[in-house]
């Protein structure tokens, strides 16, 4: 139990970085190669506030990438995923009179989407069917996935098509309650930081921990008879 | 899977691979735009208001329950005033007293005649102090009547008793012009 704690306590992966910062570090490298200074999410803000709305659109292409993965991973279906993006951002474009700067743009925006998709999955209840994306060719180059599929005789995951082991996963976040499914997504699967989760959530850092062991016991119930 | 979840972090951390196709995120910013123009033309104007509103009073740091609070006091406000436009005037005082005993029996023209109620004659005259006022004749089609509105007028208001008269020019005759010749 207490090996099992330690473990959540150590971010995803070091080897991985996080999502939110491999992006950040991409963005980085193509603003210093061609030495164009994009303007801050504080600049776009204050002209989406000022009543330029093309500012506003820049905010849209910068995170919608990561405001998708935040909704998909919840939901597991990619049309209301995109039905849930439009009302986020729609809803952030309404209230971004009220945007006070206390936390970044990108906090405030996923609270919003968190918020926005908590209740829809609570709204929706068990009717619901998977409407899953592809997954990308590059997971064939994924070390995480290669270890995965090389280890021991007879891995399940190996002998599983890839396909079959999307579906499995995905079902299995979808046992989890809504806030347990949240604090999985960002932590797991995008990489965010407790600290970060429990400004989103509004919760103790204590809370974002005990929700995520909680969550990983289910998990593992939910697949092990896929292991099996 | 072994017991500190490595394992199960790793098969979540692959769906990091399941995206939509790359076009979805360039197609996204057009498909948002022409969703919120849509929406603009079905707000109703009572919702653009209201953002406004509460846009205009943003810069205040005003509480979320500010707004509440401003619209029950607004409406606690309009409703004492309705109610006070609405309540008629309190049975107590004489004009009421009279218009109770007098105008129920006399609410209609009397017959024989065209002319209707001179009513505001009728409470100015019973209330008192005020200046005489006089009746045409159309307005007390008789004596009796006349005489017995009064007597009710003088009982309810205690006020002495007036003889009823007709004034059959609005000039008394005593102060009209002498005839010279």
């Amino acid at each position: 139990m207490a090996k099992a704690a330690e473990a959540i306590d150590k971010k995803p992966s070091p080897a991985v970085p996080p999502a939110a910062t491999r992006v950040d570090a991409t963005m980085e490298k193509t603003a210093t190669a061609t030495e164009v200074v994009e303007p801050t999410d504080e600049e776009l803000v204050a002209r989406t506030q000022a009543g330029e709305a093309v500012a506003f659109d820049k905010l849209v292409i910068k995170y919608s990438p990561r405001l998708y993965g935040l909704i998909y991973h919840m939901t597991s279906n990619h049309e209301d995923t995109n039905d849930l993006m439009q009302d986020v951002f729609a809803k952030a474009y309404r209230s971004m009179g009220g945007f006070k700067g206390r936390s970044s743009f990108y906090t405030w925006l996923h609270q919003i989407g968190v918020n926005m998709t908590i209740n829809f999955v609570k709204k929706r209840g068990r009717r619901f069917h998977l409407s899953l994306d592809d997954v990308d060719s590059g997971i064939q180059n994924d070390r995480e996935f290669l270890e995965l599929t090389s280890t021991g005789h007879g891995d399940p995951v190996r002998e599983t098509n890839l396909s079959e082991l999307q579906r499995r996963i995905n079902e299995a976040m979808q046992k989890l309650s809504p806030d347990h499914r949240a604090v999985v997504t960002m932590f797991d699967v995008q990489g965010m930081p407790h600290a970060e989760i429990s400004k989103i959530l509004g919760v103790s850092e204590g809370t974002v921990r005990s929700r995520l062991f909680y969550a990983h016991q289910q998990l593992q119930n939910f697949l092990e008879e896929f292991r099996q | 899977m072994d017991d500190n979840f490595t394992d199960l972090q790793k098969l979540l951390r692959l769906k990091r691979h399941e995206a939509p196709p790359p076009e979805y995120f360039e197609n996204f910013l057009k498909d948002f735009q022409a969703r919120q123009r849509q929406e603009i033309i079905k707000v109703p104007l009572w919702r653009i208001a209201w953002d406004r509103l509460t846009g205009s009073f943003a810069p205040f740091e005003m509480p979320r329950l500010a707004y509440g609070t401003a619209c029950a006091v607004a409406l606690f406000a309009a409703a004492i005033t309705s109610k006070q436009i609405l309540t008629t005037t309190p049975a107590t005082s004489p004009i009421a007293k009279i218009e109770a005993v007098i105008l129920p029996k006399e609410a209609t023209t009397p017959a024989g005649f065209s002319l209707p109620l001179n009513r505001s004659r009728l409470v100015a005259r019973a209330v008192p102090g005020s200046q005489p006022v006089f009746f045409t004749a159309a307005e007390y089609p008789g004596f009796e009547v006349a005489r017995d509105r009064m007597r009710a007028e003088a009982q309810i208001t205690g006020a002495p008793a007036r003889t009823p008269r007709y004034v059959l020019d609005s000039r008394p005759v005593s102060y009209a012009a002498p005839a010279s010749f």
